[in-house]
């Protein structure tokens, strides 16, 4: 039981990893390797926030917020959009490229030292016994309820609101939507957006429940795993992929070693490309459109 | 013809000029020393403010005048904690620097290269910061070239103090003692606890797990719901800090309420302060700041005069490094060269201003560092951190550790 | 002086297609080059030897690297774990059965040819994005095994190794890898170059550009690629072999994801398909670090960087990347084209047949 609670704690926080992928991808066709980079720098400006108004949850999380939408549209504006159309391997190495920039750069502001922001915020990671013997933290628990509302909140968002069905329209075919008077790029840049403003939660999160420092920007990039497995282009395939890579790891380190369970959601991602490239819920052709 | 002989000379010359240039000067101009450490990677935040604190000795020793009429010019490079950037680092310091010394400030998983290197060029090379000390620091099995002056002593006398430490803490407590050993997945730090898995069983205490965590894992859960599942009411880990941190909040987080007792690092001391759990003990070789030693407010204020921005109580151990440093140059006198210095080296005798409670002491036969132990923890009544143990020397055999009340 | 540039459009027999070096600039260049490699040594001191030691292995590993990314448009985010298998082909081979530097390096050409054709399987099925995926786990999954063997095997302290010997010559200095990798590199670029000029290299551009199209003009696409894919790893594990007996270590740290950067860096630097330009981009990348901590060392604005001057070396190479990405996508084989044709044509500003 107790272990089921850790599997769910850690799917939910994949699953917000993924959908940052998700959105990217299905905005500009591009698997961004800096996502996690981006993570660490969405956290960092929370924590300066945090360390400024002495504090203010509140503020903080909406400075991160902000800054984190600010920061996503302007990779797209500075640094995708000047290579769209350009093969799909130079996007991904481009973001590559800017993963490293941005972990120099936040290293080169708040220094490499490690800080735990769990601090200002006090009860949050007191746990809960929520039944005999299982408990929950607090930070876990939000971290749940945060990743099932906006695995159902986006979806529902791209449904019903106008600038969802723009969105929609952008990716199934850009240039349609160009011709009927969509603006495309600032549709894009909302999309990386909202991609960099879910990886500045995921980052939030991991920082107030593990620690913060550039290091772990590797943490953000494990995220692409449930996102491929559930079809990078499909946001309902992110939950099951994020619970089958988080089933992998946890029972991983559980039954066989802390140590396999850093290659466990890649050995799982090797299996699921090789079963079903397009993954669970991705659609076929998109193997073909790239 | 004419042209080929000019040429010839004009060649020479130069050659000449630039054979000159290079030459050794009589005089000592400067010491050169070589620092690798771990400036960058996953390790760097348990190594990189001990860079921090003796780039600041050196910068304020220099602009005081330097040792014997010499500034000392150190080359910084940075081995990533990685071994193969550590041998090539080893190559550039000792066979083209031709440093007189290199202070190592990294993990243990880059002392096989260092240590060959130094074998090779008779070069000494220190352990600085909180290097640890290898298992064969004395003795016959030892490398003459190596001397330990970092705050972690080998596995083994770590093992003396901290097994018998989480005995003494339980029977005050009055519990149930079931322990978990918890290590980095890197060489010395399994050492550690497989040392520690001995005594433990010497000593009678219940074992009930043992695992070894990777650097830079990204969530410990699984883990640590296993420790969890064991029972253990104690969990003891020697290590980096990130790993202990990482391992305790994973544990809080499933409800697990047990005493977490770990080494220290650089960062301990601000650890305590952040984290505020009452139930966590660091247990320093070396004096935190709540001592108030006269020494801190020197480093304080060196620190502010530079522009120093990591916290003062991280770059203790790299002042002390300095401490040491200075002394042996001193010694080695105005005309140094690697052979004196590892003579000097061999029955040095140094104070740092109590920041080790012990001189640091090292004869031909023995290079550890005479060792005393404590432990502090997070004090709720007086929200500070404090000291809960007495001192204590550990050599060879189990410590007597006397809790505070 | 006379100028004997030939033109594809005035060469009058097939002997002058075959030629290697085809112009006096070429010839010219080359010649230099070479003289400039064989006195190179004279003039550098021992550790900026060891840095062309360090050049000369990421040549072979950008060259590998080139083929398969570069020529056949297959893109590789394991190359940090193929360099691994290849260190570890030494280690393991050394450790358990003492064997010498000919074995070890031939073994790790074969062992590298087979995991080409393990990791090229999903390429027949994957392209583009999900074939980066696949790689970039494939490294991953290779580098924690690696890890695993490493903590089995030696405590996880990792491999020391004595320096080889070849005929009985011992390859210890600086200055004797100098003279055993100088032939042992230049003959894996004529290697490179002549496979471009072959039906190899025709087979593996005309993938890159269109498979569908290549498999109509009657390429066997399916084996193109994997025969791509084992040349690449083989020479990538080869260079990690070298690269395990030049630093005498071997530990899987070393084979990061950082190391991938840098390989990428160097054939993105240098310019995608391009041999001229994964030579250039490995010079490039190798020399910058080491320059800018000697920089550092030598420069007072920099001296206050203090230990942020290396997390500063990593931002310039993500900070030059994105660059030449943006902005000079052909890199710096292009500038360099760029300034071979202004000199050879000078005065003139182009040339007519080339529209």
């Amino acid at each position: 039981m107790s272990l089921l609670i850790v599997i769910v704690i850690q799917a939910g926080f994949y699953a917000l990893l993924g959908l940052g992928y998700v959105l990217i991808y299905r905005a500009t066709r591009v698997l961004n390797l800096a996502h996690g980079d981006l993570m660490v720098f969405g956290a960092f400006i929370f924590y300066q926030a945090l360390a400024n108004s002495n504090g203010g949850l509140a503020t903080a999380v909406l400075a991160a917020c902000v800054g984190a939408m600010l920061l996503g549209a302007l990779v797209y504006t500075g640094i995708m959009r000047p290579l769209a159309g350009y093969p799909v391997a130079v996007g991904v190495l481009a973001t590559i490229a800017l993963g490293i920039g941005l972990r120099s750069i936040v290293t080169l502001i708040w220094s490499g030292q490690t800080r735990y922001p769990s601090e200002y915020v006090g009860q949050l990671g007191r746990p809960i016994e929520i039944a005999a013997g299982v408990f929950i933290s607090g930070i876990d628990a939000v971290i749940v309820v945060f990743a099932a509302l906006a695995l159902v909140g986006i979806p529902l968002l791209l449904q019903r609101a106008a600038i969802g069905v723009d969105m929609r329209g952008v990716a199934e075919n850009a240039l349609l939507a160009a011709q009927r008077g969509i603006n495309i790029h600032v549709i894009n840049a909302l999309s990386w957006a909202a991609a960099t403003l879910m990886a500045t939660v995921a980052g939030v999160f991991f920082s107030l429940k593990v620690r913060l420092g550039p290091d772990i920007w590797y943490v953000g990039l494990a995220g692409f795993a449930p996102a491929l497995i559930g079809g990078m282009d499909s946001l309902r395939g992110v939950a099951i992929g994020a619970v089958i890579v988080a089933a992998a790891e946890v029972l991983a380190a559980r039954y066989i070693a802390p140590q396999i369970a850093l290659a466990a959601p890649f050995l799982v991602l090797l299996i699921a490309l090789w079963i079903r490239p397009w993954g669970i819920y991705g659609t076929r052709e998109e193997l073909e459109r790239i | 013809m004419l042209r080929s002989t000019q040429i010839t000379v004009v060649a020479v010359a130069a050659l000449g000029a630039a054979g000159l240039c290079t030459a050794p000067a009589g005089a000592q101009t400067a010491y050169k020393i070589g620092i690798s450490g771990a400036a960058t990677g996953p390790a760097s935040p348990s190594y990189l403010p001990h860079i921090e604190g003796i780039r600041t000795y050196l910068r304020q020793l220099n602009d005081k005048g330097g040792i014997n009429g010499a500034k000392v010019d150190v080359v910084f490079v940075d081995d990533k904690a990685a071994p193969s950037e550590a041998a090539s680092n080893a190559k550039r310091l000792m066979d083209d620097e031709q440093v007189l010394a290199v202070g190592l400030m990294s993990l243990s998983s880059t002392y096989a290269p260092m240590f060959q290197a130094a074998t090779r060029t008779k070069t000494p090379v220190l352990l600085l910061g909180q290097a640890v000390c290898p298992a064969n620091a004395a003795g016959s099995q030892m490398n003459p070239f190596v001397f330990c002056g970092g705050s972690t002593s080998d596995p083994n006398t770590a093992g003396y103090w901290q097994v018998p430490l989480v005995k003494a803490l339980s029977e005050k407590q009055g519990d149930q003692l079931k322990l978990a050993l918890v290590a980095a997945d890197i060489p010395i730090s399994r050492q550690g606890i497989d040392f520690m898995e001995q005594l433990a069983k010497q000593l009678n205490v219940q074992l009930v797990d043992k695992q070894a965590l990777p650097m830079g894992a990204a969530d410990v859960s699984g883990a640590a719901s296993r420790i969890v599942a064991s029972g253990a009411t104690y969990v003891t880990s020697w290590s980096p800090v990130t790993t202990a941190v990482q391992m305790l909040g994973a544990l809080r987080r499933q409800g697990w309420n047990g005493w977490y007792i770990h080494n220290h690092s650089a960062e301990a001391e601000d650890t305590l302060r952040q984290l505020k759990d009452p139930k966590l003990v660091m247990s320093p070789e070396y004096a935190f700041t709540v001592e108030k030693l006269p020494v801190f407010a020197e480093i304080e204020a060196a620190a502010k005069k530079y522009g120093v921005t990591v916290p003062v109580d991280t770059m203790v151990l790299g002042w002390a490094s300095g401490m040491m440093l200075e002394a042996a140059l001193k010694q080695c006198g105005p005309s140094c060269v690697r052979e004196k210095l590892v003579d000097v080296l061999n029955s040095l005798d140094v104070q740092t201003a109590g920041i080790y409670p012990d001189a640091i002491k090292w004869s031909r036969g023995d290079h550890t560092r005479p060792a005393s132990f404590t432990a502090y923890a997070w004090d709720q009544k007086t929200q500070a951190v404090k000291r809960i143990t007495e001192w204590s020397r550990v050599k060879g055999e189990l410590a007597k550790v006397k809790v505070l009340d | 002086m006379s100028f004997s540039f030939l033109p594809s459009t005035l060469r009058t027999a097939h002997a002058q297609d075959m030629w290697l070096l085809d112009s006096a600039f070429v010839r010219l260049w080359a010649t230099a080059g070479l003289a400039g490699a064989l006195v190179l040594p004279a003039l550098l001191t021992n550790f900026w030897m060891g840095v062309a030691n360090q050049v000369f292995i990421a040549v072979i590993g950008a060259l590998a690297l080139n083929l398969l990314m570069g020529t056949t448009g297959q893109i590789s985010l394991g190359h940090a774990g193929f360099i691994a298998a290849g260190a570890f082909t030494v280690a393991a081979l050394v450790t358990h059965l003492d064997a010498p530097i000919g074995v070890t390096l031939l073994t790790a050409l074969v062992v590298g040819a087979i995991l080409g054709v393990l990791v090229g399987l999903p390429a027949l099925r994957l392209k583009g994005l999900y074939l980066a995926v696949s790689t970039l786990a494939a490294h991953f999954v290779i580098i924690v095994g690696l890890g695993q063997y490493q903590a089995a095997i030696s405590y996880g302290a990792g491999f020391s190794l004595s320096p080889p010997s070849i005929f009985g010559l011992e390859i210890a200095s600086e200055r004797h890898w100098y003279y055993f990798l100088l032939p042992v590199t230049l003959g894996i670029l004529l290697l490179n170059v002549n496979w471009l000029r072959s039906a190899y290299g025709r087979a593996w551009t005309a993938i890159r550009h269109r498979d569908i199209a290549a498999e109509s003009l009657g390429i066997n696409v399916a084996r193109y690629k994997l025969l791509a894919f084992s040349a690449s790893t083989s020479l990538t594990c080869f260079a990690g072999a070298l690269a395990a007996y030049h630093t005498g270590f071997v530990s899987v740290e070393a084979f990061d994801f950082h190391l991938l950067i840098q390989y990428l860096a160097m054939v993105i630097i240098g310019g995608l398909g391009s041999v001229l330009g994964a030579v250039l981009g490995a010079v490039f990348v190798i020399a910058l670090p080491n320059l800018i901590s000697v920089a550092a060392d030598k420069v007072p604005l920099l001296q206050g960087l203090g230990g942020k001057v290396f997390e500063l070396q990593i931002g310039v190479f993500g900070a030059i990347m994105l660059l030449f990405l943006m902005l000079e996508p052909r890199g710096l084989a292009g500038i360099w084209a760029r300034v071979r044709f202004y000199f050879q044509l000078w005065p003139f500003k182009y040339r007519a047949w080339e529209s």
